[in-house]
């Protein structure tokens, strides 16, 4: 009888509720997506690597050696020779190692040198491995594998032959056109910067900065330095001592980083910006529910004799409060499922706008705790809103209501 | 119903009471017509008989209980027990349907509705006149007499001792009136319920066995007029 009262209530007031509901939705809406959307590009973030234990390059900062071996943003400031590097692979502790060798472009889109044990070890994501949508792992120096981004936007198939260029202008003056590669594998989208990075071997690296190379002359193709690597080790408790041994190199001066630490510090540059948005939507929130807090006190002016009918039929004061309550309940319940549909459309709707655009892989999967946990905030507040109009239902007196 | 030495007065600049009854008591099963000029104290004597309002000074008691020895919460529910009401108009909730109104009064005798609740208040809304397409039809979309006649299966839903009714003929034609009195007093006499029933219109006292002036039992100097001055 309660909720039939409170929902037959509403009804009779379609025009100022359904205006209300509207605004309230719009906000939720705003606020969950902006939630989902913060939590899936979060996730995304920290899914650029897994199951990588240290990332070692030359001695610079934490976020710098981050975002050029992972994110291929920047450059190295220095490489490492290779002697280095196979001294640190050979450490017991070390189970295995990806070289990275970084400087070249095609089409704007960076060029990474790489051995096929990064195929066999990186991984992203829930430990997930990188697999080929087409071919397979280079072979020869001059074959190349292709994120699928660069496949896909350059409109790239199996077979056909590329040029590298130096340096990561879109421009290059200095092509390596004497020397192109031909594509062996494109890997299948993972929503990180695999998918934008042209993959070829070490000795492909080597092989194109050479002045001439000769089938008839045998050349070392052995690199002399790379720009970093990554390390997987034998067992995770020696990860902090491997760290403090690579920082201490004697050789030459290296830095180790865990990456999981890394990406968390560099999702923290971006808090100001998450922060920001969050408070507006909250803000946005907050006036709907205010406007919700209005609408329900205009509607206890006007209610006054159904009030006092309620009244004087037996209703305590604390039955008219609960039932303000359970209107302010309705319509912000209404409009949260209203708003969960809508965000779960709009999801399905634009997922493939934001691969696409934003390489990031939005899930229309939105109920989460975080959601969840959002949504009774919203009814929460939503309760504490209404308590303005909810007491003065409880408070106004009858007497005046009647005569009146 | 019994009442010994009620004073009662609005927060008025000058605190005369509106309300002054050194003695006044009604016998169970009495059917009482009450009447007085405007602004008399009426509408003021029925609210401080049905507990709505309260005065600290009363010694008011209904089926032998004191009103003013009870809590708040123990008058609204004594109310929606043990007194039925019927105002002048606009006696139901607009948006409800006539059943849903007599349902809400059961609600709040805190008597969960059963499926025998409804065939009597069918039975009520029968005895009254309402027709059975009329039941789930919202209140708004019934005429003034078939409101009122709703309203009074609703006061009678709960079977009470007392009945109180304030003016609830001033808005019928004297038709609907005449059919409106025969039904009450019918329903109040079948059911042994004791009525007070208020009115200035002064052909209705043949309905009672005792016709009361408020000026006779209300010795109060003031009036309400002086509330608006």
């Amino acid at each position: 009888m309660f909720i039939r009262l409170a929902w037959r209530s509403l009804l009779s007031r379609k025009g100022a509720v359904v205006m209300t509901f509207l605004a309230i939705t719009v906000s939720i809406f705003v606020l969950l997506g902006i939630e989902h959307i913060r939590q899936q590009a979060k996730s995304s973030f920290s899914n650029t690597v897994s199951g990588i234990d240290l990332i070692v390059g030359a001695r610079t900062g934490d976020i710098n050696l981050l975002l050029y071996s992972v994110f291929r943003l920047g450059n190295a400031t220095n490489n490492i020779s290779w002697s280095s590097y196979q001294d640190i692979s050979t450490n017991p502790k070390v189970a295995w190692t990806i070289p990275i060798s970084l400087g070249d472009s095609h089409k704007s889109y960076r060029v990474m040198g790489t051995t096929t044990d990064y195929f066999k070890h990186f991984h992203y994501g829930q430990k997930q491995a990188l697999t080929f949508a087409q071919g397979k792992v280079f072979s020869e120096v001059f074959d190349v594998v292709l994120g699928a981004e660069v496949a896909r936007e350059l409109n790239y198939q199996l077979g056909i032959k590329i040029v590298l260029a130096h340096g990561m202008a879109s421009t290059s003056f200095s092509q390596h056109d004497d020397k192109p590669f031909r594509i062996v594998g494109i890997l299948q989208p993972t929503g990180t910067p695999v998918d934008r990075t042209v993959h070829v071997s070490l000795q492909g690296i080597e092989a194109v900065h050479l002045k001439t190379l000769n089938d008839k002359e045998p050349h070392d193709l052995t690199p002399t330095s790379i720009t970093a690597f990554m390390v997987g080790l034998t067992s995770k408790m020696a990860t902090f001592h491997v760290q403090r041994d690579i920082n201490n190199y004697q050789p030459e001066p290296l830095s180790a980083i865990l990456p999981g630490v890394a990406l968390s510090q560099l999702w923290q540059i971006s808090a100001i910006m998450e922060n920001t948005l969050m408070l507006v939507s909250i803000l946005v929130l907050l006036a709907s529910l205010l406007g919700l807090s209005a609408m329900l006190l205009t509607s206890i002016r006007e209610r006054q004799r159904e009030i006092a009918i309620m009244r004087s039929l037996g209703a305590p004061p604390s039955f008219l409060f609960l039932l303000i309550q359970t209107e302010a309940l309705l319509i912000t319940l209404a409009s949260s499922v209203f708003a969960l549909l809508l965000l779960s459309l709009c999801l399905l709707l634009f997922r493939g706008f934001f691969a696409e655009n934003f390489s990031l892989s939005i899930s229309t999967h939105i109920f989460d705790n975080n959601i969840l946990y959002l949504l009774l905030i919203i009814l929460v507040s939503a309760m504490i809103t209404s308590l303005v109009p909810a007491i003065s239902a409880y408070s106004n007196a009858l007497q005046k209501r009647l005569n009146n | 119903m019994s009442i010994r030495d009620l004073r009662f007065s609005y927060d008025n600049k000058n605190h005369e009471p509106i309300i002054e009854i050194p003695e006044w008591s009604v016998a169970a099963g009495e059917q009482i017509f009450l009447y007085g000029p405007s602004g008399s104290g009426k509408s003021t004597l029925l609210n401080l008989l049905s507990g709505i309002l309260t005065s600290t000074e009363d010694s008011i008691k209904i089926l032998n209980q004191s009103l003013n020895l009870m809590s708040e919460r123990q008058k609204d529910k004594f109310r929606a027990n043990h007194i039925g009401l019927v105002f002048q108009q606009f006696n139901l909730i607009h948006y409800l349907s006539a059943l849903d109104n007599i349902r809400l009064a059961k609600h709040f005798a805190n008597a969960p509705f059963r499926k025998k609740d409804d065939s009597r208040a069918k039975e009520l809304l029968h005895a009254l006149g309402i027709n059975k397409a009329l039941h789930h039809q919202p209140a708004s979309a019934l005429s003034t007499g078939q409101q009122q006649r709703v309203a009074i299966a609703r006061s009678l839903i709960n079977t009470p001792e007392l009945l109180i009714v304030d003016e609830p003929t001033s808005a019928l034609d004297s038709q609907s009136r005449d059919a409106f009195m025969t039904l009450l007093m019918e329903t109040v006499t079948q059911h042994n319920i004791t009525l007070i029933f208020v009115s200035h219109d002064q052909s209705l006292t043949q309905y009672f066995s005792r016709i009361v002036a408020l000026q006779d039992i209300n010795i109060a100097k003031g009036d309400l007029s002086c509330l608006s001055a």
